[in-house]
């Protein structure tokens, strides 16, 4: 049986919707696929001292695990018709090994632009330390 | 002769900002491998990015790359033989006959010499101006600084806020397929910092 994929149309999503929520466990091997993946080799994401002696509290997911996160949480509750159009994000704690990550994201508007119909998210990671340790800002063009 | 410390960082940097630097080109192609690598790190299923038929029958019409991807699709080779490193910087000298060579490289001198060598990213924003995929060839970027703060007090030590924007083209058809902004802190470790 051949997987479907169901896409999310401009016209059912209303502002204050919940996309749902996730939880992605941190570890060695996360740190491992993520500079593989994103082909990061600075330091301190793979080097433990160097991560140490640079004030972290130990090798962290870099930059581009986010952005590859992000836009995964989009397009999981969006669809493959979605495209991400805006992603801005910030990092306020860092996500370590043992850490594990905890997702949120909501709905902040629906409206048209530029011949576009676009979602505007807002999306929380928090981890077992606090919460909003990273929070983004993603703009979706759905189909109508 | 001016005591270069005693003039703020800001300062310093601001015959550097707002100036191009040259184009950059990747190694390699787009390619559906490096895009599946992408796909591992946050475990993103989407099928655009993994099944050409199903692709096809979407709006884009054929396997795109996440376009979340662009930052990593960008990033510097790890190794490559001096035979296709010199094609390539061949292919890059030929996109920036007319160009200058920015004020990045001179920002980041002076960062150096003020000792803010270790870099974290303190922000991030990109806009995704068109889709991209296998079939584009190689990407090619630009950046200029935008943005420089003072010296400020931070968590981890003492430091400098760089803002900088890229814009990347496909090689293929020279088109915009996105623009970043990124917020680096450069700075110089606390003594004794763990």
């Amino acid at each position: 049986m051949i997987t479907r994929f169901v896409t999310r149309r401009w016209d059912d999503v209303r502002e204050g919707d919940s996309i749902g929520s996730i939880t992605f466990p941190v570890t060695l091997r996360t740190l491992m696929v993520d500079v593989a993946g994103t082909r990061d080799l600075y330091p301190i994401h793979h080097d433990r001292d160097f991560a140490k002696a640079s004030g972290a509290r130990d090798i962290f997911v870099n930059t581009m695990f986010y952005e590859a996160l992000f836009g995964r949480l989009a397009t999981d509750w969006a669809g493959p018709e979605a495209f991400l159009r805006r992603l801005r994000f910030t990092m306020k704690s860092p996500n370590c090994p043992g850490d594990t990550i905890t997702s949120r994201g909501h709905v902040l508007r629906t409206y048209e632009a530029g011949g576009q119909r676009l979602v505007d998210l807002e999306i929380h990671l928090d981890n077992q330390l606090g919460a909003d340790a990273t929070i983004a800002n993603l703009t979706l063009e759905l189909p109508g | 002769m001016t005591d270069p410390e005693a003039v703020p960082f800001d300062r310093l940097c601001e015959p550097y900002l707002h100036r191009w630097g040259p184009y950059r080109l990747t190694r390699d192609p787009i390619s559906a491998t490096a895009i599946r690598r992408f796909c591992e790190v946050a475990e993103d299923g989407n099928p655009v990015y993994w099944d050409e038929a199903y692709a096809r029958t979407t709006r884009f019409g054929r396997l795109i790359a996440p376009p979340q991807s662009l930052f990593a699709m960008t990033f510097g080779a790890w190794w490559t033989p001096d035979h296709v490193r010199e094609r390539l910087e061949a292919d890059t000298a030929a996109l920036n006959e007319d160009g200058g060579d920015g004020g990045q490289a001179a920002i980041f001198a002076l960062c150096d010499r003020f000792g803010f060598v270790v870099n974290t990213v303190a922000g991030q924003e990109a806009e995704y101006l068109a889709p991209f995929g296998p079939g584009d060839g190689r990407l090619k970027m630009r950046s200029m600084v935008t943005a420089v703060t003072g010296e400020k007090q931070v968590r981890v030590g003492t430091g400098v806020f760089v803002t900088s924007v890229t814009e990347y083209r496909t090689e293929a058809s020279d088109v915009p397929v996105g623009r970043s902004t990124l917020v680096l802190l450069r700075y110089r470790p606390r003594e004794g910092a763990e």
